[in-house]
């Protein structure tokens, strides 16, 4: 019982950080209609840049943010020079293989200069060891501090995509960016803004999860990547919330199984969940029919 | 000359993946990235036959492709009601599905794969006789793909991509034309899957990730998504490239990070000077 609760809890913390994941490749995939497969390779840089700057002597916060505008400066390159122009022919899934490609540059940019082994990522508020205890058991204070940021940041996010002027115009852009153009909002900053919001939401997710594992190497983006794209599709891909529930479902199942299966066994049953979703449902499990006009 | 056929053997199996795969998303409209994945069951499937029966190899390379197709409609089915890009995420999910249990499963080898698939074509002409084989299996499927794509199945499934509804409205089945084209442009993967295994002697998963998706799209968008001749040549240019840096005898940290950089500017330079591909036309562009 102990064990189920215990599992349960960081099945919870970590689905939070999925959700980020997802809201992440929500925002892009909102604004320009391709999905950013370089986003794996931006977690890993987050991860890995900022474990590598502070085992230099540099202060956390201090790395943290270095890592952040590092991750904005690749996202805002990956938005002008690899989907724009891809974007100009209809279909061409160009897109696909440019977003990739960044995301394989990245990774062997990262094993170049980081080095392919694992590297050990700084505790940066509380360690593993620091727990509480709720009616006897022990929850780790570093999975309550995950969720509860990952939840603001959501929480955040919404309230911007919601009450402010940016969020409204993002809106806009999202749902058709030539009419929102005719309606004089800026559709080009708003799509920059889209991607690096995304990229910073990334980076946090990086770091966050590296936290919870305590090391990074380069490979270590791709599947966490792919465990955005099921928690995206699982809460339907139109919304934050649906993500958020999403994510917090993906991580309570990937846990439960890989404390009672195996871990292995948690990666197929994602994948798993995501086809039989995706037939079932294809507007996610929380998400509304889409309505198409012809 | 034994490196000159081995190349031309990833020449000719990367060209009946790309020419199948152009099948699939250039004519068809179908976003799917899991072409590797049915590579991969032709590969294991030969592979497996060949080590634990005494089957000739033509039988266990023609149950590869079974098993390509079988599972590839099972993928189409289930999912090709979906539509656009949720069946890019779906494909993507059971290519790495899949894989995952390939990684897992004892009778597949795990991680390190398959490496004693046995010899069936031994001498000093073996690279050759299997060059051979390999360029007349490649020609026969750029061929059918092409003959199919000139009739009036073609301009149906072209009709199909460019529009669904009008293409419905016409009385085409739209389910029946999808799953036709991904079945053969699957069982096509199957087969290139069946000739690197007994070739190159030794498969293992990582040859079959997402890394191996961005090469074959690379292909045919490099060469000209939806035209005959794109994938050949896109599939000549991207397989000569990285021999040639071989070649150049770079330290091997460099050569990871080089390829994918090569791919990128390739794939971004063309989207500048030739959005359709080295030999695409503007109308062959697909407009969505």
């Amino acid at each position: 019982m102990e064990d189920a609760l215990t599992l349960i809890l960081a099945g919870i913390s970590v689905g939070s950080v999925y959700a980020l994941i997802a809201i992440g490749l929500n925002l892009t995939y909102w604004t320009t209609r391709t999905m950013n497969f370089g986003q794996g390779s931006v977690m890993m840089l987050g991860a890995m840049m900022t474990a590598v700057l502070v085992a230099g002597g540099v202060i956390d916060a201090l790395a943290a943010l270095a890592s952040l505008v590092v991750i904005a400066a690749i996202m805002v390159f990956t938005e002008v020079f690899t989907v724009r122009p891809a974007l100009k022919i209809g279909g061409s899934m160009g897109w696909a293989v440019s977003t990739l490609g960044v995301g394989i540059i990245l990774q062997g940019v990262a094993a170049k200069y980081f080095g392919s082994q694992a590297v050990a990522f700084p505790d940066m508020v509380f360690s593993a060891q620091d727990y509480v205890e709720v009616f006897g058991v022990r929850f780790a204070l570093q999975y309550l501090a995950i969720l509860v940021l990952s939840v603001a940041l959501v929480a955040l996010l919404e309230l911007l995509l919601r009450r402010t002027v940016w969020g409204r115009a993002m809106r806009a852009v999202s749902m058709d960016a030539d009419l929102a153009a005719v309606a004089g909002i800026p559709v080009r900053p708003i799509v920059l803004g889209s991607y690096i919001a995304s990229g910073l939401l990334a980076g946090i997710a990086g770091m966050l999860i590296a936290q919870t594992g305590g090391t990074v190497d380069p490979a270590f983006g791709f599947d966490l990547m792919i465990f955005g794209f099921v928690a995206a599709v699982l809460g339907g891909i139109g919304s934050s919330s649906g993500a958020l529930l999403g994510g917090l479902v993906l991580g309570v199942i990937e846990k439960l199984v890989g404390g009672y299966v195996s871990t292995a066994a948690a990666h197929g049953i994602a994948f798993a969940l995501l086809v039989v979703v995706l037939v079932a449902r294809p507007q996610g499990l929380f998400g509304q029919r889409e309505v198409v006009k012809v | 000359m034994e490196y000159l056929a081995s190349a031309g053997m990833l020449i000719g199996i990367y060209i009946i993946l790309a020419a199948s795969y152009n099948l699939i998303i250039g004519y068809g409209g179908l976003n799917t990235i899991a072409h590797p994945i049915f590579f991969a069951l032709g590969a294991y499937t030969a592979a497996l036959l060949g080590i634990g029966t005494t089957l000739p190899s033509v039988v266990c390379v023609l149950a590869g492709i079974g098993v390509a197709v079988v599972a590839s409609v099972a993928l189409a089915v289930t999912t090709l009601r979906i539509e656009g890009d949720y069946l890019l995420i779906a494909s993507l999910g059971f290519q790495l599905g899949l894989l995952q249990l390939v990684n897992n499963f004892e009778f597949t080898g795990g991680p390190a794969g398959l490496s004693n698939i046995p010899v069936t074509i031994t001498g000093p002409g073996r690279g050759w006789l299997y060059l051979l084989i390999c360029a007349v299996l490649a020609v026969v499927v750029v061929w059918l793909i092409w003959r199919a794509m000139a009739g009036p199945f073609g301009r149906a499934v072209r009709a199909m991509r460019d529009d669904e509804l009008a293409c419905a409205a016409l009385g085409r089945s739209l389910f029946t034309m999808k799953i036709v084209i991904f079945a053969f442009g699957c069982g096509a993967a199957g087969l290139a899957g069946g000739l690197y295994a007994y070739y190159f002697q030794y498969i293992s998963p990582e040859q079959f990730n997402v890394a191996q998706s961005a090469t074959i799209l690379t292909m045919v968008v490099l060469g000209g998504i939806g035209t005959t001749w794109g994938p050949l040549v896109g599939a000549f240019v991207l397989v000569a490239l990285p021999q040639a840096i071989t070649f150049m005898q770079l330290p091997t940290s460099l050569v990871g990070p080089l390829q994918g950089i090569i791919f990128t500017v390739l794939v971004i330079l063309f989207l500048f000077l030739r959005p359709y591909g080295l030999v695409g036309k503007r109308e062959a562009g697909v407009a969505h």
